[in-house]
């Protein structure tokens, strides 16, 4: 762990303590396979196959990687044959590949050798054969929710503009976390039913991604920001990446406001799929992102860095906190709460600088429906909170009366000392 | 403009009780927006003229002269009510006798729909409340006589109800908008006489407010549902609000950023710190009360009504009525200072040109 990241948690004392229980409490076998090096077991062998999915994990989504691994070993396995990315290539190569993935899955031997050299999924396309020998490994089960989701993916890149893929492509991944979950027998199975919820958690990471990613994706000359949005804040003859000049600061940030609150919709959305998950393993695997997700936000919301620099990550020592607070639902909840009131803070101080902003009163009713969700479901639950004005305001009205009493008795009696 | 998307009822002959004040007379104009053509006004006052209406004025708690104004109505919109802080004698004779006479009349004469503006508070005495729907009880006791007179109508509204007299009652929770004498111009008086920068507590207590068109569309819209006698909304009673209940101090921020008034709540008390100091504030009012009358902004009252939540489910309403408040909350707070503010514009201008004239 770099010194970098506790130097800047230095402020944040219990950050500073996560990151030093994470340093030594983790010991994963998983993240071992970080490097060609580290993959130990002879080829062709089932242990080959499985470290070689692990190193292409961490080799194209190191934080994806982490999150598996907190997984029920039931399902962190699977999870392996379910790896997607963009794929820098052109279209026309890469649609009817994306076209016929589901089927791919099944060929034995299957590799790809296009991509350019520089791709950092370059050499999970040119050994794929391991990933398809592994997703064979796996249960039957698991192989139809899997190519089923794989399908379902790329039957939207051919109807959708490319733009939405990844948009999609983030619902469709919870509904297929969600299918696995119910398959394992971790889950109830009536969680499949509802693909609203599971969408949903996919959409508010991906939304968050596409906000974080805004200067990296317009270098490259990718756009994912809805243009329905961000046409209103620049010319009619400018592109998106119009926001980026330091003259329209304004415009970008209403338009990176707007889209915050967007996100923010979604969040009661997630926390009632995660109030249905049971198991520990998958409710950790879940909250992880989306706790991360909703710190984003914090960071984003009004943040002129988004346009100026980029980049913008959570602190790391953050980050570790926010993984160990994720850990049951109740940790959740107090991290939605408690970004949802800090968003809201945030919001209320900035009313009146931004002449171009829209979104002050749009974003205090979305944080306010993060509480409300939360002040039902713990009514719900016979959950009393344990601080409640009414409570503090009855305790306070005893505790003062007491003092103004002693005042009292206190100035009578010494009246009636004088007297004497 | 909001009720432009129902067509007119022309058949209908429409009269508003109450049709003078702050939301009646926005039911009435509502009216005439959407083309109905027979809009007739019952009031004690009559604040606005249109050749397009027919004005009545006469006493509430006289039924002769509502049943003149009342001939020939096919449909009663009843949204008189004094405002607050008046003496209780005042809301009995407006709301339980006045009522009384406008239902009697209603009969007496075979009108056969009835629209009543109830009020939020009718379930209300000082509690929290989260989602709160029809199925939340009529408070046992009143937090005052405005409330207690408010429930009292409404129940005998409501039991009047019958396939030949068909009633409903909505409750608004926090109306606001142009005209609207004590939340918005209570707010901007606040922001105007630098009372702006204080905020008790740390702003996550959630409340309900509705813009003045979104309840003026919800009568409207509960009168044409009454025609249906399948449509359940006949003998009941709805929860009307801007279905986005947000931060208590949001909104009042917003209303004073809308005014120009910067840096507002910059000083934010703590709850507990709020609940000490109106302890001592009552406390020394009452010590004095013998020798001088006082009447303190910060009481033990208003911190507690301020650090609760208070807002509402209106489902039944969207269920039933099919309502959907069309105005958002943001656009009906800049609406509505826009109009205090041009109002006195005007009313400067009309100033200067008097003067000048003299």
């Amino acid at each position: 762990m770099a010194t970098a990241a506790l130097l800047a948690s230095i402020g944040h004392p219990s950050e500073v303590y996560a990151l030093l229980k994470y340093k030594f409490t983790t010991s994963d076998a998983v993240t071992k396979y970080t490097t060609r090096e580290s993959v130990t077991a002879k080829k062709g062998t089932p242990e080959y196959t499985y470290q070689m999915c692990y190193y292409f994990l961490n080799k194209t989504s190191r934080s994806f990687a982490r999150v598996i691994q907190e997984l029920h070993p039931e399902l962190a396995h699977p999870r392996l044959g379910h790896n997607r990315r963009r794929y820098d290539l052109s279209n026309d190569r890469k649609l009817p590949l994306l076209r016929t993935f589901d089927t791919i899955m099944y060929k034995k031997g299957w590799t790809f050798n296009e991509n350019g050299p520089n791709e950092k999924d370059r050499i999970l396309m040119v050994e794929f054969d391991v990933v398809i020998d592994q997703f064979l490994r796996l249960k039957e089960s698991y192989q139809t929710v899997i190519a089923d989701v794989t399908r379902r993916m790329v039957t939207v890149v051919t109807i959708a503009d490319y733009d939405l893929y990844t948009h999609y492509v983030a619902g469709l991944v919870g509904i297929g976390l969600t299918g696995l979950f119910s398959v394992s027998g971790l889950e109830d199975a009536s969680l499949t039913k509802d693909e609203y919820l599971q969408n949903r958690m996919g959409l508010f990471l991906q939304k968050v991604n596409i906000m974080k990613d805004y200067l990296e994706d317009l270098n490259e000359g990718r756009q994912f920001w809805p243009e329905e949005v961000w046409s209103k804040y620049v010319w009619e003859n400018q592109g998106l990446d119009a926001l980026a000049k330091p003259e329209n600061l304004n415009d970008a940030l209403a338009c990176l406001n707007e889209l915050c609150v967007n996100a923010m919709e979604l969040a009661p959305d997630c926390l009632e799929y995660m109030s249905k998950l049971k198991e520990p393993s998958v409710i950790h695997f879940c909250a992880i992102p989306q706790v991360m997700a909703i710190a984003s936000i914090a960071l984003f919301f009004n943040n002129s860095v988004v346009f100026t620099k980029g980049g913008l990550k959570i602190r790391r020592g953050l980050a570790v906190k926010l993984i160990y607070e994720g850990t049951t639902f109740e940790g959740v909840k107090n991290v939605f709460k408690r970004y949802a009131l800090e968003i809201a803070k945030q919001n209320s101080k900035r009313v009146g600088t931004n002449p171009k902003d829209e979104s002050f009163m749009p974003m205090s009713i979305a944080c306010s429906k993060v509480i409300r969700w939360i002040n039902a479901h713990d009514k719900k639950m016979g959950i009393v909170p344990k601080s409640s004005g009414e409570q503090v305001f009855e305790y306070l009205i005893v505790a003062v009366n007491f003092v103004l009493l002693a005042l009292i008795v206190q100035h009578f009696y010494n009246a009636y000392n004088s007297l004497n | 403009m909001v009720g432009l998307t129902t067509p007119p009822q022309q058949t209908e002959s429409w009269i508003v009780v109450g049709g003078c004040g702050f939301l009646g007379r926005r039911i009435v104009e509502m009216l005439l927006e959407r083309g109905e053509t027979n809009v007739a006004v019952f009031d004690i006052r009559k604040t606005f003229d249109d050749a397009r209406v027919q004005f009545f004025t006469g006493d509430i708690s006289n039924a002769a002269d509502l049943e003149r104004a009342f001939e020939g109505r096919s449909v009663v919109v009843h949204s008189a009510s004094p405002p607050h802080g008046l003496d209780a004698k005042v809301y009995f004779a407006v709301n339980v006798d006045g009522t009384r006479n406008v239902i009697q009349s209603c009969k007496n004469l075979g009108i056969q729909k009835l629209v009543y503006t109830s009020s939020a508070s009718v379930s209300f005495n000082g509690q929290s409340l989260e989602e709160a729907d029809e199925t939340t009880p009529y408070c046992e006791k009143h937090l005052d006589a405005y409330n207690e007179t408010k429930a009292l109508a409404e129940k005998m509204v409501l039991e009047a109800n019958s396939p030949s007299f068909r009633v409903a009652c909505l409750r608004p929770s926090a109306i606001f908008g142009p005209r609207d004498m004590q939340c918005i111009r209570t707010m901007l008086d606040v922001a105007r006489t630098g009372k702006s920068k204080v905020q008790i507590g740390d702003n996550s207590v959630i409340f309900d407010y509705t813009y003045v068109d979104n309840l003026a569309d919800a009568h409207i819209i509960a009168a044409e549902k009454l025609n249906d006698p399948n449509s359940g909304v006949a003998g009941q009673a709805f929860f009307i609000t801007n279905d986005s209940p947000v931060f208590f101090w949001d909104f009042a921020k917003m209303v004073f950023d809308e005014d120009g008034a910067k840096n507002t709540l910059s000083t934010v008390l703590p709850t507990w710190f709020a609940i000490g100091l109106a302890f001592i504030v009552e406390f020394f009012v009452l010590l004095l009360s013998p020798i001088k009358k006082i009447h303190p902004t910060l009481t033990l009252f208003r911190v507690r009504i301020i650090t609760q939540n208070k807002y509402h489910n209106i489902d039944k309403a969207k269920k039933l009525l099919g309502y959907k408040a069309k105005v958002s909350l943001g656009e009906g707070i800049k609406r509505s200072v826009k109009w205090f503010k041009e109002e006195e514009a005007r009313i400067a201008a009309a100033n200067k040109e008097s003067k000048k004239q003299q």
